[in-house]
């Protein structure tokens, strides 16, 4: 207990330092491009404290989403809008990450940035936020009860199901003519990413008249397992016109078994997320189709929609980051 | 433990024998069964499909037998399998031609890690749970740390060869390194003085130590060999998925120690074959195939394969029993 009053009296001493710095550095340097961030919003921007709470630092897409916040955070930093910020890793356990929001409502930050660890699990964070009066932005996943949150910023997944199911369906015939026999792997059963693009997949190829989905099966976003259901599916079906996979690993491991029964020429595989090694598969002309969330566009857009709300300026309370789809055309652009 | 050292050296023959045997007639059951429901199933290609799926569970299984003869076991296995795979991804992604000493350099490293469970075990007589639930942390966090979390890209083709290859076009790389693997475990074990030492401290203790076994050195070797062949298994992974990645390998211990213990091995020590191991592998990699051949969705998988390793284990036993009595 005394060491956290320690911790606590130490940090808030840090923070006094740190803003009078801040201050002094916004006072120097005539940073901040914006037209309205002079004079009295400057003041008031040197003030404020932005607390990140990261999902994970060793999930592919997580890596990215939180560089980008660190580079936006790093520069609003550098010019002295913001006093401080700080990031901590949740590793994807739910009780660390409602530990951490704790500790973080007790530092007094001005603002909290979340990517939840889980839908449920998460939801009393944004409840306690509520209660302590600090505003939480909630990028890339939602939480049960994302309307009670100052701000969402993310990307819908049923649309990348969708782009996905779209992007077969032009594959196999077009839109309305589509033929052929489809598979389905799916992400862990009941995660919020796995619903929607199932949901986004039912929209749209589900509903070709033509076009038959044979199976669905859970690869539990893991490549090995994916890769070991392609080649039973392999064995099971001679007539084989797409996959659909829910993320990058798992497409690339079916692309794998696919690849290896000398069947690509016969198969579409499809995608979610546009890892590395995805896009430079369908650089290399494998794998067939990526469907980007765009991290990039997610790490900024919380970044800038929490600064917004922590300086009083206006904001978006729903920030829709889309989908792009990558093929052979316009990979290059992204690697 | 000691109930065991008190029989005699005959009916334990005895019971051995039920044991493999009983497990031998439902894998033989659970193929009729599939051969009779599913079409695929009957052809040579699934069944060389099978054999390639299960070999990484397979080189790790046979390991694991004689951690688990030993009287230990190692929770560590899927910590190992990621370490292996980001050297391999690093050692490839700085040079794609370095292919030996990538493989080379994984399979030291794994062996390395498994000395230092061995060590950490037998000096200070610990737990092997404990030790391998403690040190299975670290590895992963290794991981991690050499890949930095990322995934490495891995290009080069002839690497690709060891997990995605064919001799003759037909017979994966990988079901033979399985084979040479399971015969070597096999002559180690029930031909060596090194084998007869597994057995004799994983069957009482303080007798083997008595009669002047060198406990230490035994779970060392042992230990260290099982890290060689995680790190064995762990590169035909990467290859196989063509990517070095910390993330993987997670759970793989569970299914290796199932096929193990589905092979009749005792997890009180001292009973176990390699044969018997090898019964179990194939069950576990039949199970998987079967369940997915005859369209068994990803709810009931889990559920079918635990109540098919419940019951194997459950009528096993009863067999044993009854003929022993």
């Amino acid at each position: 207990m005394k060491k956290l009053r320690v911790g606590r009296r130490m940090t808030r001493k840090l923070t006094t330092v740190l803003l009078v710095l801040a201050m002094t550095l916004s006072l120097l340097s005539g940073c901040g491009a914006s037209g309205d961030a002079d004079g009295e919003a400057a003041k008031d921007g040197s003030a404020i404290k932005i607390g990140i709470l990261q999902k994970s630092r060793s999930d592919q897409y997580q890596i990215l989403l939180n560089a980008a916040q660190d580079t936006a955070l790093a520069e609003l930093k550098s010019c002295g809008k913001i006093a401080d910020f700080l990031q901590v890793d949740a590793d994807t356990d739910v009780q660390k990450q409602l530990n951490q929001a704790d500790d973080m409502i007790a530092m007094g930050v001005s603002v909290i940035i979340m990517s939840p660890v889980d839908a449920n699990g998460c939801a009393p964070i944004v409840d306690k936020c509520k209660e302590a009066g600090i505003p939480i932005v909630i990028v890339n996943s939602k939480t049960s009860n994302v309307e009670d949150a100052t701000a969402f910023v993310g990307s819908n997944d049923v649309e990348a199901g969708e782009i996905m199911g779209n992007f077969i369906a032009d594959q196999l015939g077009g839109k309305g003519n589509a033929k052929g026999n489809v598979l389905q792997l799916e992400g862990d059963i009941g995660n919020s990413a796995q619903i929607d693009r199932d949901q986004g997949l039912k929209n749209t190829i589900y509903k070709e008249e033509g076009a038959t989905v044979l199976e669905s099966l859970s690869g539990k976003w893991l490549r090995e397992e994916a890769m070991r259901i392609t080649e039973d599916w392999l064995q099971k079906y001679p007539d084989i016109s797409a996959i659909a996979a829910e993320n990058d690993n798992m497409g690339m491991g079916a692309l794998n078994a696919v690849i290896n029964a000398g069947r690509k020429d016969d198969i579409v595989i499809v995608s979610v997320d546009a890892i590395e090694d995805a896009k430079l598969s369908v650089q290399a002309g494998e794998l067939d189709a990526t469907v980007l969330q765009d991290a990039n566009g997610q790490g900024t857009g919380s970044v800038d929609v929490a600064f917004q709300i922590a300086s009083g300026e206006t904001y978006e309370k729903n920030t829709n980051i889309p989908f792009v789809l990558i093929t052979k055309d316009n990979v290059d652009q992204y690697l | 433990m000691s109930m065991q050292a008190k029989q005699t050296e005959q009916s334990f023959d005895l019971a051995l024998f039920t044991r493999k045997y009983g497990i031998l007639m439902i894998l033989v059951f659970m193929i009729v069964f599939l051969l009779i429901a599913s079409p695929t199933f009957r052809t040579l290609q699934n069944t060389i499909n099978v054999l390639n799926q299960i070999s990484i569970n397979g080189i790790i299984a046979i390991g694991m037998t004689f951690i688990i003869i030993s009287g230990g076991i190692d929770l560590s296995i899927g910590s190992m399998i990621a370490v292996a795979s980001v050297v391999t991804g690093a050692v490839l992604a700085a040079n794609p031609g370095n292919v030996v000493f990538a493989v080379v350099l994984a399979a030291v490293a794994c062996g390395l890690i498994g000395l230092f469970n061995g060590y950490i075990i037998s000096k200070f007589d610990m737990f092997p749970f404990v030790v391998t639930l403690g040190t299975q942390l670290i590895f992963r966090g290794a991981a991690y740390v050499i890949s930095d979390g990322k995934s490495y890209v891995l290009t080069s083709n002839a690497f690709k060869e060891i997990g995605q290859g064919k001799l003759l076009g037909a017979i994966p790389y990988s079901i033979i390194v399985l084979i040479s693997i399971a015969f070597i475990g096999f002559v180690l074990l029930s031909r060596t003085k090194y084998g007869q030492y597994v057995y004799a401290i994983g069957g009482n203790l303080h007798t083997a130590v008595a009669s002047g076994v060198n406990v230490f050195k035994i779970k060392l070797l042992t230990y260290m060999m099982m890290g060689i062949f995680t790190g064995i298994a762990g590169v035909i992974l990467t290859s196989r998925v063509n990517a070095g990645q910390p993330s993987i390998g997670v759970g793989y211990e569970l299914d290796a120690i199932a096929a193990v213990v589905i092979g009749g091995s005792s997890l009180n020590g001292g009973i176990g074959t390699i044969p018997g191991t090898v019964i179990g592998i194939l069950m576990i990699g039949v199970i998987n195939n079967g369940m997915n051949l005859m369209g068994v969705s990803s709810f009931y998988q889990q559920i079918v394969k635990g109540f098919i390793i419940l019951g194997a284990v459950i009528l096993d036993i009863m067999i044993s029993r009854r003929k022993s009595k």
